[in-house]
């Protein structure tokens, strides 16, 4: 037998769990083998000492917690599962949805630049769709350029729009025309106070 | 009443039997506890080796075949649970003491446990705490669990002679260090 493989049986020969054969085997080697031998006596030490202590042991309490503990991590794991799944596949799923719907309505949206400043003809605009699309500041300089086109009966002017205009209130949209030449010359002067005054007459 | 067999319960199991997944775990928790524990060498870590172990159970019974031994499969993850705790550790040992021990103490251990589980803490676990993890590993399935080599072979992905070795020098370091608390 090789000193290794006595070494590594050491144990289970002193707690007497080697066949009847190893132990032989075992013990004519430690006759012979003065290193081994020297081994077997630590070996021994440690059995001894290992059947002697006892290592704190958990109580019936810590048993009868683990189940317990078990099924609060599978519930666990579960829920977090569930989440893992919405986070994985629906918010993207809802993202995507989204842009593709943002896309799919602003390939149907009017041009604004085509068709309010090409053509300007304000009065081929109804009111509703200009209400929807003219911003104060763009319409603001729209109502210039259509002064200096003017011949005079194509633009129509609304006091009350224009009053919103001259106040730049970016909250309302202009909904009409306007129709009074004499403003319409102070627009095309960005002349705001002249414009409120001729407002209030 | 008559027990039901390890593969009649995992059976019932994947049938959405939870009480039969509860016998599971009362019939191997004290040997799946006693293995980690052997290897981890604190309750604490034992006991989250115990938790995985149970948890990977529950969701590896699908993949589980009815023609192996089911305690072997739990061994198996025992002992590579607990061999993977104790690598984490290892890398904790980098961190500064203070941060790793605030950490821990905050929480898992309160300073009574502490006290209370170093008064039980032996000069075995003392010992087998200094070895490399996979001579504890080795020397704790063979000296306590008497798991053939080829067994711990497989289960460390080692060659059974790399295992013997292992186990040898388990064997002289644990009798030397012992021998020298004993004495000294």
């Amino acid at each position: 037998m090789k000193c290794s493989d006595v070494v590594i049986m050491l144990p289970e020969y002193f707690r007497g769990k080697t066949s009847e054969a190893s132990s032989g085997n075992i013990s004519e080697h430690l006759n012979t083998c003065s290193s081994c031998k020297a081994e077997s006596i630590h070996v021994q030490a440690m059995v001894d000492l290992i059947r002697k202590e006892k290592a704190w042991e958990p109580d019936s309490f810590y048993w009868n917690s683990i189940i317990p503990k078990v099924q609060d991590r599978i519930e666990q794991r579960r829920n977090r599962s569930r989440f893992e799944w919405i986070i994985r596949f629906i918010m993207p799923a809802a993202a995507a949805a989204s842009v593709l719907i943002i896309l799919l309505t602003s390939l149907n949206m009017p041009n604004s630049d085509n068709r309010y400043t090409d053509n300007l003809n304000l009065n081929s605009i109804p009111v509703s769709e200009l209400s929807e699309y003219y911003t104060v500041q763009s319409a603001f300089s729209e109502f210039n350029q259509l002064s200096l086109d003017s011949s005079g009966n194509e633009e129509s002017a609304d006091t009350e729009i224009l009053k919103e205009i001259v106040a730049q209130d970016d909250n309302n949209i202009v909904s009409s025309y306007f129709d009074d030449k004499e403003i319409l010359d102070l627009i095309s002067q960005e002349n705001e106070t002249a414009i409120v005054a001729a407002l209030q007459k | 009443m008559e027990q039901k067999l390890d593969h009649e319960l995992v059976d019932e199991i994947l049938r959405g039997n939870n009480q039969s997944f509860n016998q599971l775990v009362k019939r191997y928790q004290e040997r799946i506890y006693w293995t980690a524990r052997r290897i981890v060498n604190s309750h604490e870590d034992a006991d989250d080796v115990v938790q995985n172990v149970f948890l990977k159970m529950y969701e590896g019974l699908k993949y589980f075949r009815g023609d192996s031994n089911l305690f072997t499969w739990l061994y198996r993850i025992t002992v590579n649970d607990s061999l993977n705790l104790l690598r984490k550790k290892r890398f904790l040992q980098f961190i500064p003491y203070e941060e790793y021990f605030e950490d821990k103490m905050q929480t898992s251990e309160s300073a009574h446990d502490k006290v209370i589980r170093q008064e039980y803490q032996t000069s075995l676990e003392r010992a087998i705490e200094k070895l490399p993890p996979k001579q504890r590993a080795v020397f704790s399935m063979r000296y306590f669990n008497e798991t053939p080599f080829e067994e711990m072979a497989k289960i460390l992905k080692k060659s059974v002679g790399g295992t013997k070795a292992n186990y040898f020098q388990a064997v002289k370091k644990i009798s030397g260090m012992m021998r020298k608390e004993l004495t000294g």
